[in-house]
């Protein structure tokens, strides 16, 4: 287990790509790696394995719960967010005198929504960001620094300003190439957030 | 008789402990936060291609 490796545990949907860009920014910011479903995605890998193989490598665990909600077309709910965060408690639950160590964060976007549908996780470190940026920023940073004990963690809001000017950037930046901030891999989004903040923070 | 006094075991299905991992720092912030060098390396881009982008954007040079 890695104590710089941050799991992150979202939806991975155009409609949330602001929200996890953030909180990856929110992240490297704060001097960790993060880590997720979405890297070194070839296709090649069963994705049950690499899921568990990353949790098993992060001490720290961010889950955003705020999309458990019933799919439009199927009208089946989305449950994988709620699959992944089960994995990462059970692994601070069972695991071994290193996995126990694991530390956690759980939003949604209402205070007592997850009452309604995983009332079982009532306890543990829950927050609400409100579907709003800054709130979830702020959120993340303040955590990472109580649960890593590391004073050199920014504080949210100077985080969310930066935020705010990256994704001013980020346009910028991808013009040459014709892209869209939506069209970039997670490889790509990592590279770009820590070249930029390693240029301008 | 005599019994062996190393008993077999089944082999451990856990992957070997990567926990002295250490990443590489990329750089350091102007408040001393220490940006960590990505794992891998970016898929549509070079990381030349990705450094000039920044610094266009920045108006700064590489």
């Amino acid at each position: 287990m890695n104590s710089e490796d941050v799991f992150i545990n979202c939806p991975f949907s155009d409609d949330y790509d602001s929200y996890f860009k953030a909180i990856l920014f929110t992240v490297i910011r704060s001097g960790f790696n993060p880590r997720c479903a979405r890297e070194d995605d070839d296709g090649g890998d069963v994705r049950f394995e690499k899921i568990c193989r990353i949790i098993e490598d992060c001490k720290y665990g961010i889950h955003d719960i705020s999309k458990t909600e019933l799919d439009a077309a199927s009208g089946l709910p989305r449950f994988n967010m709620p699959l992944e965060l089960g994995l990462f408690l059970g692994a601070r639950k069972y695991g071994d005198a290193e996995q126990i160590l694991k530390k956690t964060i759980i939003f949604d976007r209402d205070p007592h929504r997850y009452q309604q549908f995983m009332s079982d996780i009532s306890g543990q470190d829950i927050h609400a960001h409100n579907n709003d940026i800054p709130q979830l920023i702020i959120g993340v940073a303040a955590w990472l620094r109580r649960a890593s004990k590391r004073k050199t963690v920014p504080g949210g809001t100077a985080i969310a300003d930066e935020y705010a000017v990256f994704m001013q950037n980020l346009p910028i930046m991808l013009a040459a190439r014709q892209m869209q901030p939506e069209d970039l891999t997670y490889d790509d989004d990592i590279t770009f957030i820590a070249e930029w903040l390693v240029k301008n923070a | 008789m005599n019994m062996p006094l190393v008993q077999k075991t089944a082999p451990s299905k856990r992957r070997p402990k990567n926990g002295t991992r250490k990443s590489e720092v990329l750089g350091v912030t102007k408040d001393g936060v220490k940006i960590l060098k990505p794992a891998r390396a970016p898929t549509n881009f070079t990381i030349e291609e990705v450094r000039e982008a920044v610094a266009r954007a920045l108006g700064k040079s590489i």
